[in-house]
């Protein structure tokens, strides 16, 4: 399994090319990466480490990282769904680092 | 499914293995002596998925993780003040 630091390296050339900021926030993102690699190792995909992922690619595909809500979710709260992703007022902590509500839809989280 | 341990008052936490809030919330809980019910989700077989998903709804409708029921109060997400509240610590 690849390591968190290369993990890590591979998102920060990855992020800016999404229109994306990983979070600096190295306690915030390792255990998120860790996650996310596990995901991988298990689905095959590597699915949002605080959803559940179901195991079916296209069941799942909505929440492989970065998510469909990702974008969204930053506009609205100045991160992701787990704060692997922010905005820059969030990093110069102009806004509240809030609990980011799930904006995944029921039938979706419930479809397995 | 889980009706017997809350109504006896034994903390249940919901979470999945991968959770990094959730991993937080068990650590705290373990600092605490806390000895709760620990279940992590993403690690049951589909079936029994979906019996933790039934049995949640009522607590928190947005199915969300960590799900922390004591009793009849809950603490949805990583709100240790919450917890702490409904803890009595």
């Amino acid at each position: 399994m690849m390591s968190v630091e290369k993990y890590y390296a591979v998102l920060k050339k990855y992020a800016p090319s999404q229109g994306l900021i990983l979070n600096p926030d190295w306690e915030t993102v390792k255990p998120l990466l860790e996650g996310l690699l596990k995901n991988g190792e298990r689905y095959g995909i590597r699915t949002c480490p605080c959803r559940m992922a179901v195991g079916d690619k296209e069941k799942d595909k909505d929440i492989v990282c970065p998510c469909d809500y990702a974008k969204p979710d930053i506009e609205d709260y100045g991160a992701c769904f787990c704060w692997l992703y922010v905005s820059e007022d969030w990093i110069q902590n102009k806004i509240p680092h809030v609990q980011v509500p799930e904006r995944r839809p029921i039938e979706k989280i419930l479809d397995f | 499914m889980f009706e017997q341990i809350v109504k006896q008052g034994t903390p249940l936490l919901l979470a999945l293995s991968t959770c990094p809030r959730c991993i937080r919330m068990k650590k705290f809980l373990k600092m605490h002596n806390i000895s709760a019910e620990i279940v992590d989700v993403d690690l049951l077989p589909l079936d029994e998925r979906r019996s933790v998903y039934r049995f949640l709804k009522p607590f928190n409708p947005r199915l969300s993780f960590p799900t922390l029921i004591v009793g009849d109060s809950v603490v949805i997400g990583e709100e240790y003040d919450e917890v702490k509240e409904v803890l009595n610590l």
